[in-house]
């Protein structure tokens, strides 16, 4: 009789074994997902992103640091009472050291709780005025969208519109809170700043048949910017309404409802030219930019179709956030005692660089008193040239600083 | 009334009229408060935050129950009744630092005088006709809070509460919360059983059964049609106000049409015209979703074949959908129609038949 079971059963063990030496500690992250709400249809690229990132952070950094991160999905249907009800499980069951939050609904349910449960929660939206809270415990890539919106128009008044007030109207619908925040922001920005005018909005449903009364009582203020932050529906008839009379004013737009996603809604992205999109990380249009080049080759080793966008830069940045997040938390706890805390204070420690973020935002500074990094905020800004979405410029534009609007 | 065991009798109205009439009932009743007050040793908290969500949502039912299963108002508003409670509550709540016990009822009253504004036009239409002035309330109810001063709702900022407080007890655990909604709830219940007992009861059924006729019989129909939307915006309220302390922040869009919907569709599934049904109907159809919700993932893990978790995720509102649709070809009279023939079985076991 040899040996040789003895090699059978120890080969297997040993390789258990060096698995536990080399993953010495795991830890979950949990996300909200939408699968069944109106979000649905972002949910693939943020799917396959969110896979290659976290297979690229365990093969890289986390194998070095001995940690093994594992997000677990949860379809909270964007609905704030599925979020506060499947919370206390996640708690309980995952344990998760970060959460990575879709929208409002996990704002709303979780925000007064996450303090007492020691989970910082991620997001990549932009934020809104009655979430510019202190002490929050989420953490958000881009500030307001009243403020990405200034980072366009100071951009224009550097170098298109100098010699006069740049004339802005809005158009927006009143179902929500968060659009009517956005033109409070956008008047305490226009109020606060003397090369700007706020000439008015016009509040319309959220699915306009028409909006060619809307646009005509528009045009006739004579604005230099139609800005809207609202849906892709809103601005596909705000330009149809503007053909029609024959007029074009340029239309600015927000991340979710921009020049890409306006193109995937009409079909037809030359229906956009000469309007523009600006919001405070990558556009999604280089797949050379370092955080594109990582999604892209661990999609193609995993399997998985990639749908690098801003939709997935989106998705990143959340990722990227909680991942610098571990790693500082590592470095001052040690990788088997990461918490929850650990990774709230590291959000703290200093600036976040572009290249941390590899390339996909500006370097980002949290400070306890919002919940997005209130310095040196700036913008990407997009436009459709010759049929083509382009960069209009390479940079980021700055925006300039504006009063609070909401009184807390 | 249900068949009780041969040998029982009642010898004072009072006794024949009573809920709990026997020892067993007694017995059972007392058992399951016990089990209330027990569930949070017993079950993990994941379970309980589910109930307590449950709850919450099944006051507003009940409030649907007797405006639309008792009274036969279609009433497609709950929800933004629900929202106009948190509302009154929490503005209570942030601007005066009234006590739960004050601005809890206060949210019930500001949503029962949302409804019966809204229920007025109840008296010249009907059916799907009222159905759309309900909705109406959904559309107005967010910009009502939008245009009014911001110091009274807060506006587009909405409310940020302090967690409710009773004397040295903070209800802002999941455990503290879970007996802030029970306590609330069983107060609810009660108040709901007797109403639909009474002479408004009986007056609500009249006005559903035959409006004209009942008007024959001398019962006011504007007086009662308002009042029951009343009512049951109140119980919307009141479960706004209970919602308000549990997030602890308010925003007028997390009260939509999509909610009024589901209340709507979890009264028909626990059946209509009763209020247990209301009960049923919230549990089962908050079971379900949560256990899709927590099926998905658990597919996705072990199933990873098909590629991507959108199959898994988008298949579970179908398995859904499918269930509801299914329960009501089959038992088109709900729950609480399988309840009582479930309990009729029991007591007249061996024999198949009545």
């Amino acid at each position: 009789m040899s040996k040789k079971w003895i090699y059978w059963l120890g080969a297997p063990l040993a390789l258990v074994l060096m698995t536990t030496a080399v993953w010495s500690a795991g830890y979950n992250i949990s996300v909200s997902l939408d699968y069944t709400g109106p979000y649905a249809v972002i949910m693939p690229p943020f799917d396959s992103t969110r896979k290659a990132l976290t297979a690229w952070w365990n093969e890289t950094k986390g194998k070095k640091l001995g940690i093994e991160l594992k997000d677990v999905g949860y379809d909270m249907r964007y609905d704030p009472s599925v979020v506060a009800s499947t919370w206390p499980g996640i708690l309980s069951k995952d344990k998760p050291i970060a959460h990575m939050g879709l929208g409002g609904p996990d704002v709303a349910a979780l925000m007064k709780r996450l303090p007492d449960d020691k989970v910082p929660m991620f997001m990549s939206t932009a934020t809104y005025g009655f979430s510019w809270l202190p002490n929050t415990w989420v953490f958000q890539p881009r500030p307001t969208y009243a403020q990405e919106a200034a980072g366009f128009f100071n951009w224009v008044h550097q170098n298109l519109i100098k010699d006069r007030k740049i004339r802005i109207a809005a158009i927006n619908s009143k179902v929500s809170p968060a659009y009517v925040d956005m033109i409070n922001g956008i008047e305490a920005f226009c109020k606060a700043t003397p090369w700007t005018e706020y000439l008015g909005v016009e509040w319309i449903a959220m699915k306009p048949v028409s909006l060619l009364a809307e646009v005509r009582r528009l045009s006739r203020l004579n604005p230099d910017f139609i800005w809207i932050a609202t849906n892709t529906a809103h601005v596909i008839s705000t330009i149809q309404a503007q053909k029609e009379l024959g007029i074009h004013i340029p239309i600015l737009m927000a991340s979710h409802n921009g020049i890409d996603m306006s193109a995937v809604a009409s079909k037809d992205i030359k229906l956009l030219e000469g309007h523009y999109d600006a919001y405070a990380m990558d556009p999604g249009l280089d797949p050379n930019v370092p955080g594109a080049k990582i999604v892209i080759e661990y999609c193609k080793k995993l399997g998985i179709k990639d749908h690098w966008s801003n939709l997935s830069v989106q998705a990143a940045l959340m990722q990227l956030m909680v991942f610098k997040g571990v790693e500082r938390a590592a470095a001052k706890v040690g990788p088997d005692k990461i918490t929850g805390q650990a990774i709230y204070d590291a959000m703290f420690q200093g600036p976040l660089t572009e290249e941390e973020l590899l390339g996909l935002a500006p370097a980002l500074t949290f400070t306890k008193e919002a919940p997005f990094s209130t310095k040196n905020l700036r913008v990407k800004i997009t436009t459709v040239k010759d049929g083509k979405q382009v960069l209009l410029t390479k940079d980021w534009v700055p925006i300039p600083d504006f009063p609070k609007w909401v009184a807390q | 009334m249900a068949i009780l065991p041969c040998g029982v009798h009642f010898e004072t109205y009072r006794q024949h009229l009573a809920y709990l009439r026997t020892r067993s009932q007694w017995t059972a009743f007392i058992l399951l408060l016990l089990l209330l007050a027990g569930l949070p040793y017993i079950l993990n908290v994941r379970f309980i935050a589910m109930i307590s969500m449950a709850t919450m949502i099944s006051i507003a039912v009940i409030g649907l129950q007797i405006t639309t299963g008792y009274a036969g108002l279609l009433n497609l508003g709950q929800s933004a009744f629900m929202g106009m409670g948190a509302f009154v509550c929490g503005s209570l709540a942030v601007n005066f630092n009234w006590p739960f016990w004050i601005t809890i009822p206060a949210g019930g009253l500001g949503g029962a005088l949302l409804g019966a504004v809204f229920g007025i036009p109840a008296l010249r239409i009907k059916g799907f006709y009222l159905a759309i002035t309900t909705i109406a309330a959904q559309v107005i109810f967010p910009l009502i809070i939008m245009h009014l001063p911001n110091r009274w709702f807060g506006g587009a900022i909405g409310l940020n509460l302090e967690p409710a407080r009773l004397g040295s007890i903070t209800f802002n655990s999941d455990i503290s919360l879970y007996y802030f909604i029970i306590g609330v709830a069983v107060i609810m219940i009660f108040l709901a059983f007797n109403l639909v007992r009474c002479r408004v009861g009986r007056a609500l059924i009249a006005v559903r059964d035959n409006d004209i006729a009942a008007e024959m019989t001398g019962i006011n129909l504007f007086y009662y049609k308002t009042l029951a939307f009343a009512i049951g915006a109140g119980y919307a309220g009141v479960a706004g106000g209970l919602w308000s302390y549990y997030l602890r922040y308010v925003g007028a869009d997390q009260f939509t049409l999509y909610f009024s919907v589901w209340y709507m569709g979890m009264l028909i599934v626990g059946g209509l015209g009763s209020i247990l049904g209301a009960i049923f109907g919230t549990f089962f159809i908050r079971a379900l979703q949560e256990f899709i919700t927590a099926l998905a993932p658990i597919l996705v893990q072990y199933l990873p074949q098909t590629g991507s978790a959108a199959i898994w995720f988008a298949g579970m509102n179908i398995l859904l959908g499918g269930i509801i649709i299914l329960f009501l070809i089959y038992e088109p009279r709900g729950l609480y129609h399988r309840w009582i023939t479930l309990k009729t079985s029991y007591r007249i076991w061996p024999f198949p038949y009545l």
